[in-house]
């Protein structure tokens, strides 16, 4: 059953007016998604650590001396090509090992979701099956009045209360003596009928599935990342603290993102209870609040919300739907941490294919937009429907904005990847193993950075407050109708949220100014994609919103964003401090890493087609074979420095000198 | 499951059944199925109610009916031994509790908590002690201290007349 198709709760606010808590996925499927986004953030940096950078491994799999070997090529092939589809394959090869990070997370909390019933059955022993009778009909009954397809086992056990586990479609609901005692089926037993209610409320809003999944997922991470990092950390590397206390981060984002999955479950299944009963369930957690003392754990760690704000929420529903910041900032940063990491998985993909990176940042920000609009969308859009129900003012995008942009801040300073340069602590580390550390980067250059991710969560959390008023008029299904506007977000999102994590890396790793990064990226042609892709969002909102007054401001949201990109090019460039190199003589390389450093610290190929005939010739005399194939082919592609030849012969020069520099 | 009978009622049962209906006697009709769940799987009443179990519903105990924490509690106490072994020494100390709820869970895992006990006559100070014990109990289940000394005077009232009769 999809969400659109579930009955929609109206309850009243203490206004009078009604508000729709159902009309869109709950709260408690965007804590869902945070804490899978955390998880797989932290899954692919513990595969990176473990099955890449680590030494020892490396070597096994990257490409490096084996590749170099030309010795041995196919008879057909040439050895540059040889040299490029051995190391192709390999980058490809240490890509997909880092999803084995978050692959196999998905894989354990699976099995454990699977084996769950049936370990947990046998863990409580104290739990018996309701005979058929009069009160097993009357379960049943309440099952159906609740609109339950798929009625569930029923249990009953001397513990006290209620609580509800298993697979779908087969779930299984335990009641206690203490309830079961007092229920007849008789609506009038109204306490306790809530407590069932509560409890088929959590199989009508379908989270036990998730909910245990989440808790697998969790323990698997506990067991599979974050103890073997913190530990091989420690160990193995001089990289131990630092590595450490990020770990410890992302572990405490987990954490809480998991302890609001289970809270926020709970405001959901009370209000869905209470859509469908005469005040049963506000019955019920009055009575639990006026019979026990607040809990003295911090909000933070609870699995459960306290009594008084449940209570708040069953009378003004709405309450549950406003934008919390703090949701904004833990999105933010675990969006942060995955968009650190997952480029590096998607460039090694690409490799073989031309601007390859810079795909690989924009995939990597849909990827990652997707969930992200599933939270932080979704949350705007749950605040603006709320907003026009009760006639309230509609959210503001500042502070969720700027909470946004400083978790996407923080994430990319938190990913454990931040956490060293590579190269100097792992010899064997490619140049891919960057580090986005904004410590490196030159302070105008990071305030510049910090500028434009603010204007970009702003400008984004405005827009999606927007584009959730669109529901409030649609009479399309609401599946329908969420599904496009995450599709949509994502594409939105894709192009700012991408670009901006290759400019931090490329600042971080380059020192380069601000005016050079936005020179790039209008050379990679992402301009233009920004502007397509910002018109196409613009027309699809008009389209599915029907308000044409929200196209100006898509436009201009548009226009500021590439603005914001242009504006840097105003600025002079700084001098490359390499370009004095053109005035130096070409020295011979007998040793054919030599030749890397002039590259890297003298004199780049620049399409000086005189340079690179010159700089081909002086590699031909090195002592490596395969630079000398290279420079070979340099002197032959010389006058068409563009062409696919010298394109090849530059592709394998850089792979060659990589795998020097790590000593391969 | 229905329950096995009169068979596995006893004198325990008989306890239990009059001062539950002290208690609250609307319960008594739910006594059996109580009585037969917690002989099955007998656990203390210290494992009846987590504060906050991680995925139930987090709202208060205090809903409960009596019968389980009645039941609970005296079958711990007599079945479990407890009872009896005041009633043998006389004395009773925290930490020998202690132990004996690790023994008594170690049984219960090997499933020999099936022993039915009979019920020792008790001197007067040891009916105070255990009428404090079920105070105690209850209050930690949630039971507010008035609705607790209900129970600590039912138990007290009824183990001073069958001591006396």
């Amino acid at each position: 059953m999809g969400a659109g198709e579930l009955p929609t709760s109206t309850a009243r606010t203490a206004h009078g007016s009604a508000a729709r808590p159902f009309l869109l996925p709950p709260p408690s499927t965007s804590r869902f998604t945070l804490t899978q986004l955390s998880l797989a953030a932290a899954g692919l940096f513990a595969a990176s650590w473990f099955l890449v950078l680590r030494p020892g491994s490396t070597r096994v799999t990257t490409s490096g001396g084996s590749c170099a070997d030309v010795g041995s090529p196919a008879p057909t092939a040439s050895p540059i090509d040889a040299f490029l589809a051995c190391s192709s394959d390999a980058l490809a090869g240490e890509a997909a090992l880092v999803l084995v990070g978050p692959v196999a997370l998905a894989v354990l909390a699976s099995v454990g979701w699977f084996l769950a019933p049936r370990v947990l059955t046998r863990w409580w022993r104290d739990l018996d099956l309701e005979p058929p009778g009069p009160r097993h009909d009357a379960l049943d009954r309440l099952a159906r009045e609740e609109g339950l397809e798929h009625l569930p086992t029923w249990y009953r056990t001397v513990r006290t209360g209620a609580w509800t586990y298993g697979r779908w479609p087969r779930h299984r609901v335990v009641v206690g003596l203490d309830v079961l005692t007092g229920f007849r089926g008789d609506k009038d037993e109204r306490r306790w009928r809530a407590l069932i209610s509560h409890e088929v409320a959590h199989l009508r809003n379908r989270d036990v599935d998730r909910t245990y999944w989440t808790l697998c997922a969790f323990f698997a991470f506990l067991l599979i990342v974050a103890t073997p990092l913190v530990v091989d950390a420690f160990v193995s590397s001089r990289v131990g603290p630092s590595l450490s206390w990020r770990v410890v981060a992302i572990v405490l984002v987990v954490v809480l993102s998991v302890a609001a999955v289970l809270r926020t479950r709970e405001h959901d299944a009370d209000l869905r209870a209470a859509s469908s009963d005469s005040g049963g369930m506000r019955e019920a957690i009055a009575w639990s609040l006026a019979k026990r003392e607040p809990s003295s754990r911090p909000r933070w760690l609870r699995t459960h919300p306290r009594d008084a704000e449940r209570l708040a929420v069953v009378d003004d529903p709405s309450r549950a739907l406003w934008i919390s910041p703090v949701e904004f900032l833990a999105a933010g940063i675990a969006a942060g941490v995955v968009l650190v990491e997952l480029p590096a998985v998607l460039e090694g993909l690409l490799e073989a294919t031309p601007g390859g990176a810079v795909t690989a940042y924009l995939v990597a920000g849909w990827l990652t937009g997707l969930p992200l609009v599933g939270v932080v969308g979704l949350a705007s859009w749950r605040a603006a429907v709320a907003a026009a129900d009760t006639g309230t003012r509609a959210p503001r995008g500042l502070v969720p904005g700027v909470a946004l942009a400083a978790g996407l801040l923080a994430g990319s300073q938190i990913a454990p990847r931040s956490s060293a340069a590579w190269v100097t602590v792992f010899a064997t580390s490619g140049d891919r193993a960057f580090s986005p550390r904004l410590g490196n980067v030159a302070v105008p250059t990071a305030l510049w950075l910090v500028a434009v991710l603010v204007l970009i969560g702003l400008l984004f959390v405005t827009w999606s407050v927007a584009m959730g008023e669109a529901f409030t008029t649609s009479r399309r299904p609401v599946d329908v109708r969420v599904a496009r506007h995450v599709l949509l977000g994502a594409t939105v999102l894709c192009v700012p949220l991408g670009g901006w994590f290759l400019a931090l890396r490329l600042a971080a790793a380059d020192a380069v100014d601000p005016a050079t990064l936005a020179a790039s990226f209008v050379g990679y042609h992402a301009l233009e994609a920004l502007l397509v892709v910002t018109l196409v969002a613009a027309t699809a909102l008009a389209w599915c919103t029907s308000r044409w007054l929200v196209l100006p401001g898509a436009i201009v949201a548009g226009v500021a964003l590439a603005a914001v990109v242009l504006l840097p090019v105003a600025v002079p460039t700084r001098e490359d401090p390499r370009a004095g190199g053109a005035n130096l003589a070409l020295p011979a390389f007998p040793q054919a890493g030599n030749a890397c450093l002039w590259l890297m610290h003298v004199r780049p190929l620049d399409g000086d087609p005189d340079y690179q005939r010159r700089f081909g010739a002086a590699l031909s005399a090195t002592d490596d074979a395969l630079m000398r194939e290279i420079g070979a082919a340099l002197v032959a592609s010389a006058d068409d420095p563009d062409g696919a030849a010298a394109l090849s012969a530059r592709t394998a020069l850089v792979r060659r000198c990589d795998a020097f520099s790590t000593g391969r | 499951m229905a329950p096995d009978g009169d068979a596995a009622r006893g004198p325990v049962y008989d306890l239990v059944a009059e001062v539950l209906v002290g208690v609250a006697p609307e319960e008594a009709a739910d006594l059996p199925l109580v009585w037969e769940a917690w002989r099955r799987n007998p656990v203390p009443p210290s494992a009846l109610h987590d504060r906050e179990r991680l995925l139930g519903s987090g709202l208060a105990g205090e809903l409960v009916t009596w019968a389980p924490l009645v039941v609970s509690f005296l079958g711990t106490q007599v079945v479990g031994g407890a009872m009896v072994d005041a009633a043998k020494d006389g004395l009773r100390s925290r930490s020998r509790n202690r132990i004996r709820s690790w023994r008594d869970r170690w049984r219960r895992r090997r499933g020999r908590a099936e022993v039915e006990g009979s019920v020792p006559r008790l001197t007067p100070a040891e009916i105070r002690d255990l009428a404090a014990e079920a105070e105690r109990a209850a209050v930690a289940v949630g039971r507010t201290p008035e609705e607790a000394r209900v129970l600590g005077d039912h138990l007290a009232g009824v183990l001073t007349r069958r001591a006396a009769a």
